[in-house]
């Protein structure tokens, strides 16, 4: 360890002044690298606070739309089910519907035979009417021929032959009961 | 509702993305195309903070293939230049319509970088190497801000500078900036001697300090001070040895463990580099591996590239999930410090887990020697007195022992530690070494020293610690045999680095402060090329009741770097073999230490071969792969 010769102490002390000076110098360079990056990272930190603030921003916007979406969504829901309902209320019409179709041409086809049944029926009527008119034309005169009858009958029953007859009549009735 | 008829738009922006402008400068380039109209519409750019007009139109031949029905795609391409304040924009990409309204064609957003601080040296020259003792001259400008205070800057030297000089040019110039008409500078004094590229340093009146480059080099050679004897131009001896050496990959195990290691300090302990070694040997080797500290989790950051997770304390109290979803298999307690013990007790509680328990020193003595008592008086106390007395970075004898007692099993750092373990206790005994990425065998940097070495022959001594209660005794004897062998006339530098948690030196402090260089704590990785500066390593102690269980964690590391180790026979020492392995003494005070370091440097012999003999043990003895692999081994036993 005591191989090399000894550097004069003056030799040593310019060395390390030297050494020392250029020392200071990397010491300034780094400080000037360390106070440019800490602006550096000043302004990016700025940036980043004014990204974060544009983010912010827009999530809150997403927000909304996500709101406004689900709102939208909601509604949707609600309009599907509502189509769905009216859908099956529309499906129920539409069976009711052909029922009634169904119905209508039964009643339809109801109609006309009743309608030729009615035909048949009126001039049956019509017939029966001519008939009772023609029944009641030979009643009246039926009527008439009666009255005329038992006019007929009640003045010959008024009259004195048959009053003093009378008991002939009963004689005869009497005869007739024990007959039978 | 009415519905405004929209033009028909095509268009894109091709400036690279995220659009950046920067220096808050933009420069845009796109197309645009309006199928309503025969020309390509008029563009501009529009944000919050101001809308800039189409700068220039480009023509395009790629645009024509994809609409070949529109005549003016042949001339759709456009530029927009222009500045903004410093932020960052939605901007929104608008061409005029049909009908003279803008309309969005595209919408991106947009960071304009603030304007740099702008300067440059003109008088007497702008450009080129300056070797006169003169006035120099320039102008300095940041837009919108004024600046308080300007230096020149130049190899070691720093001249301050004038303001408000007029500068009737500027302006044209820099239009933007309303200041730069009073933005020139002039140095207050001559040059002086120095040498190197020239910046101008300025500090605004916000207070930030702002940095520009110029094209000028300043080189002065002498003034009144600095003689011709003095080369400003040499180079800077460099202290070399940053260098690592790249470690390969340890074979995958087919039991993968969860690990979680629980610490009594930070990772900037001692402890820490033991658990950090072994934790990211494990995690090589497929493990997943936790490391909880109490409190400074930034000091994660001492280690370079740790493989494992470091959390706190209240990190793995409020979830403690490894990667593969599942619980901690093992819980690896380092020490019985009555923080350690408490946390590995509720997570091991809560997830089932085993428990190894770590000792690195004899606690007991530890504990007396930081409450100042005697170990057999503090056991005589109660429970009560002693709940009170022990402090949570410190084991309580009685906790520790039922946590020991409690636990699946124990690594030592040396076997005299089984003597505290229950008979028959599942243990084994973990070898500390030195992270071989930085610790191997280094030659001396001859030219640094000759630098650091102000007197001829100098033995530099290098010690890595900090000096606390239990080893304040030891380390007064290192830095009185500092002081004793230059006394003598036998010059010894001491390179320290850690902190003093004691005041240890008394009286010798102002004394033997010219042969120590602390440099305080710095990291560990940077040790290495410090160490190599040194000669010898010394590590003072001698046997007793704290260094007969323990083991230094620098002294791997010492014979790592391949220089003669002198320490005492204790420990690690006890194991060694005297004038082969290294320098060992049956005391390592200041008088065997002096011993030592003299008889090293006058015997290069017995110094080349302690030198040699470090490495070689080192190499023999010190690996955290194979200590990792015994203690993998250690838990697979453990968690069957």
């Amino acid at each position: 360890m005591k191989s090399e010769p000894a550097p004069s102490e003056t030799v040593i002390l310019q060395r390390l002044r030297q050494q020392l000076i250029l020392s200071q110098v990397r010491i300034m360079e780094l400080e000037d690298i360390r106070d440019k990056s800490s602006g550096r990272c000043t302004d990016a930190e700025k940036l980043t606070e004014a990204a974060q603030c544009l983010v912010d921003q827009k999530l809150e916007e997403a927000g909304h739309l996500a709101k406004v979406h689900d709102e939208l969504q909601a509604q949707f829901e609600h309009m599907r089910h509502m189509q769905h309902v009216t859908n099956e209320a529309l499906n129920l019409t539409r069976v009711q519907l052909a029922s009634c179709a169904e119905n209508r041409a039964q009643l339809q086809g109801d109609v006309v035979l009743l309608t030729s049944q009615n035909a048949r029926l009126s001039n049956t009527v019509t017939d029966l009417n001519r008939q009772l008119t023609e029944s009641n034309t030979i009643s009246t005169a039926r009527l008439e021929q009666i009255n005329q009858l038992q006019g007929e009958i009640r003045t010959l029953k008024a009259t004195r032959s048959w009053r003093w007859t009378g008991w002939l009549r009963t004689i005869g009735r009497t005869l007739s009961n024990r007959k039978s | 509702m009415n519905r405004v008829a929209k033009d028909r738009l095509h268009g894109e922006i091709e400036t690279a993305r995220p659009l950046l402008a920067r220096e808050g400068k933009v420069a845009v380039i796109g197309w645009c195309l309006n199928e309503d109209l025969p020309v390509a519409p008029p563009v501009r750019l529009t944000t919050p903070a101001g809308t800039l007009p189409m700068t220039s139109r480009l023509d395009r031949n790629d645009v024509p293939r994809l609409f070949p029905s529109l005549p003016a795609a042949g001339q759709c391409g456009f530029a927009i230049e222009g500045v903004l304040p410093a932020g960052v924009y939605p901007a929104r990409f608008e061409a005029q319509t049909t009908d003279g309204s803008w309309q969005c064609f595209k919408t991106l957003s947009l960071a304009v970088e603030p304007t740099p601080f702008r300067a440059a040296l003109d008088e007497p020259i702008g450009q080129g190497i300056l070797c006169d003792r003169v006035r120099v001259g320039g102008w300095a400008l940041q837009s919108g801000e004024t600046l308080s205070e300007l230096v020149l800057r130049y190899g070691h030297r720093e001249l301050p500078c004038t303001l408000l000089h007029p500068r009737n040019d500027l302006p044209a110039l820099f239009p933007e900036a309303p200041n730069a008409v009073l933005a020139g500078f002039e140095s207050r004094d001559c040059l002086v001697a120095g040498h190197g590229p020239v910046r101008l340093r300025g500090r605004l009146a916000n207070g930030r300090i702002v940095i520009a480059s110029t094209k000028v080099i300043f080189s002065i050679p002498t003034d009144e001070n600095h003689g011709p004897e003095l080369d400003l131009t040499a180079s800077r001896t460099i202290l070399p040895g940053g260098n690592c050496i790249p470690t390969d990959t340890p074979p995958l195990t087919d039991r993968p463990l969860n690990i979680l290691f629980v610490l009594h300090g930070s990772f900037g302990s001692n402890s820490a580099l033991h658990v950090a070694a072994l934790a990211n040997e494990l995690v090589a080797a497929g493990h997943a591996c936790a490391v909880a500290v109490p409190e400074d989790i930034e000091t994660l950051a001492h280690h370079v590239r740790p493989l494992f997770r470091g959390l706190t304390y209240e990190d793995a109290e409020r979830s403690l999930t490894f990667a593969n979803g599942r619980d901690p298999d093992l819980i690896h307690a380092w020490t019985t410090r009555e923080n350690v013990r408490q946390l590995t007790q509720k997570l091991a509680d809560r997830h089932r887990s085993k428990i190894v328990v770590h000792l690195e020193d004899n606690e007991q003595e530890i504990l007396a020697l930081s409450l100042g008592r005697n170990f057999s008086d503090l056991e005589k106390l109660s429970d009560a007195e002693l709940e009170q007395l022990v402090p949570a970075d410190l084991s309580h004898p009685r906790h520790a022992r039922r946590f020991l007692a409690a636990s699946h099993g124990a690594t030592v750092i040396t076997d005299r530690l089984r003597e505290f373990l229950p008979p028959g206790h599942a243990c084994l005994t973990l070898s500390p070494a030195a992270d071989s990425r930085y610790f191997f065998p280094r030659s001396i940097p001859r030219e640094f020293r000759q630098v650091l070495d102000v007197v001829p022959h100098t033995t530099v001594l290098f010690y890595h610690g900090n000096v606390h209660a239990s080893n304040a005794a030891e380390m007064r004897e290192l830095y009185t045999a500092v002081l004793q062998l230059n006394g003598e006339g036998h010059p010894v530098t001491l390179i320290r680095t850690g902190l003093d948690r004691v005041d240890f030196l008394g009286p010798i402090a102002g004394e033997v402060a010219p042969f120590v260089i602390e440099l305080g704590q710095i990291r560990h990785q940077w040790h290495p090329a410090l160490m190599a500066l040194a000669d010898i390593f010394v590590q003072p102690g001698r046997p007793d009741a704290f260094n007969d269980y323990r083991f230094p964690s620098k002294l791997p590391e010492f014979f790592s770097l391949g220089r003669p180790v002198v320490l005492p026979r204790t420990n690690l020492g006890a194991s060694l073999r005297h004038g082969i392995d290294a320098y060992v003494l049956d005391q390592a005070d200041a008088a065997g230490i002096v011993r030592a370091v003299r008889e090293l440097r006058c015997d290069r012999l017995l110094y080349d071969r302690l030198a040699q003999g470090a490495a070689d043990f080192a190499a023999q003895h010190f690996s955290w792969r194979r200590t990792a692999q015994a203690l993998a081994k250690f838990y697979a036993a453990l968690t069957v």
